[in-house]
């Protein structure tokens, strides 16, 4: 069992969702309540790593990370190095991936909300801030919790994009997904098969606590 | 999984974004594959040889299958990159390729051992060369001890586990008494063509990779070949796979890299002549 690399992978899950619970709230808010004609632009442009092969990502993310692009050349200034074969660059690659599973749930909740309430506290004076923070999140926070899951698990099983911008660094860059390939590829079956056995385990474990937790908090909400 | 939970509410939240593109997708797609399918099968019916090839040899391919299909009219190659040891791990399981070039000799062997590939075919074809990949600018990098120098940050390897010039790249290291200095700047790519790829694009500094790289790179780029002492020979072998043994053009295909012409483009592309004194088991005489 590699643990430096499970170690790696969890940290980079938990600060990629944790970013996109900062990222995606905005995103989602406005796809929930704008009246822009465009916004089926916005909702597109969100939901384009559902449909990308990771390769596309990682390919313009390794261009935008070397210094003959002119974004690659602001982006090394501001982190004062180049953002390829780094836990940086892997974290804003791997938060783009997993966009649209923060933001797609975080919208879907938030639209869901009654706008009653919402215009109710409108009338009574509450601000935009003020309505978010305590009607929207509060009666959304189960779908908000679905999204941050889910880009916390899809970013744990992120591939493709860190075996294009990764460069395989033990510790920084080399994830579990990839040191399972490597293992594949060395025919330590044993080795592969114990890290899968557990990323298995732990993917089935998260989403049967997700959907155990959403079903039993939609039925809690019937009984009242 | 996507359409069988849309009964409870909150689920509902996160299951309809899913089950609606899903369907969309599903009715655009289905008859699109179908209409892929059916003109793949039809256009492989004819000469077709599926070449596994490794990754040093990403920029002679295109030219092979050119000179290869002007010569046999109605022929058709089709390549696939990779490194040697995944193409190995493919073969292994079956992947149906009739050729595979590979980087080293110990790939072909197992593959003949293993009973996938036609001993008599084994064939070395070149022997490759190790070589520095550097950018034009840094032109006081030159040889592997410049690479201790604080402006190179990254140095590319193909992964020494997957690609033999992966291997020679460690090995040429150690025995220049490097490798510990200038281990925490190494990053891998999967296979030798990827390292290169990773110094073309300017993510890394300096690459030691295959001297063939350098016809992937533009002129911005130096290639300088490695002391040829400092690793093990990279002889490259290539082998008939047990489904192109009844391909007449598949067989064919392994004459042509002995031919002449083959060799010519082979070299012209960093790959040095084989030497003769390989296991060149039952070599077939050149077709005039």
């Amino acid at each position: 069992m590699n643990w430096q690399a499970l170690l790696l992978t969890l940290k980079l899950a938990a600060v990629v969702s944790v970013l996109l619970l900062f990222i995606g709230a905005p995103i989602a808010y406005w796809i929930a309540f704008s009246r822009a004609r465009w916004k089926f632009l916005v909702e597109s442009v969100v939901a384009l790593p559902l449909v990308l092969p990771p390769t596309v990502i990682g390919f313009y993310a390794l261009l935008a990370f070397g210094p003959n692009t002119g974004l690659g050349r602001f982006l090394t200034r501001i982190f004062g190095h180049g953002l390829a074969f780094t836990f940086e660059g892997l974290a804003i690659a791997s938060v783009l991936y997993s966009l649209p599973f923060a933001v797609q749930p975080f919208a879907a909740g938030f639209a869901s909300v009654d706008p009653a309430f919402v215009n109710a506290a409108a009338s009574l004076g509450a601000g935009r801030w003020r309505r978010f923070w305590r009607i929207v999140l509060p009666l959304s926070s189960s779908a908000v919790l679905t999204g941050f899951v889910l880009s916390f698990a899809h970013t744990v099983g992120e591939f493709g994009v860190v075996l294009m911008v990764g460069g395989n660094i033990p510790g920084v860059t080399r994830t579990v997904s990839v040191d399972i390939y490597d293992r594949v590829e060395a025919f330590d079956f044993a080795g592969a098969n114990r890290t899968s056995v557990l990323l298995l385990c732990f993917s089935f474990v998260i989403l049967a606590v997700m959907y155990g937790a959403t079903k039993r908090a939609w039925r809690m909400g019937r009984q009242h | 999984m996507y359409r069988a939970c849309n009964s409870s509410g909150e689920f509902r939240i996160f299951s309809s974004w899913c089950s609606l593109s899903y369907a969309k997708m599903d009715s655009v797609m289905r008859p699109l594959l179908c209409a892929f399918v059916l003109a793949y099968a039809t256009l492989a019916i004819g000469q077709e040889v599926r070449v596994a090839a490794a990754a040093d040899l990403a920029p002679s391919m295109p030219e092979l299958k050119q000179a290869f299909e002007s010569e046999h009219s109605g022929s058709r190659i089709t390549v696939s990159i990779g490194s040697s040891v995944s193409l190995e791990m493919q073969l292994e399981n079956g992947a149906p390729f009739d050729v595979f070039l590979s980087a080293d000799v110990e790939q072909p062997r197992k593959l003949i051992n293993s009973g996938k590939a036609e001993a008599g075919s084994y064939f070395v074809y070149a022997q490759g060369v190790l070589a520095l990949l550097v950018p034009r600018s840094h032109a006081e990098i030159w040889d592997l001890r410049a690479l201790t120098s604080g402006q190179v940050k990254k140095i590319a390897i193909a992964n020494p586990q997957n690609a033999p010039y992966g291997r020679a790249a460690v090995a040429a290291l150690k025995a220049a008494g490097l490798y510990d200095v200038l281990q925490s700047k190494i990053v891998e790519g999967e296979n030798v063509a990827q390292a290169a790829q990773f110094v073309i694009s300017g993510n890394a500094d300096a690459g030691i990779v295959s001297l063939s790289a350098k016809s992937l790179a533009k002129e911005r780029f130096a290639a300088y070949p490695v002391d040829a002492g400092l690793y093990p020979p990279l002889r490259q072998a290539a082998v008939l796979m047990k489904p192109g043994a009844d391909k007449p053009l598949a067989k064919e295909f392994i004459d042509f890299l002995k031919s002449e012409k083959g060799r010519t483009i082979l070299q012209k592309h960093g790959l040095r002549p084989a030497v003769a004194a390989g296991r060149v088991a039952g070599k077939r005489t050149k077709k005039g």
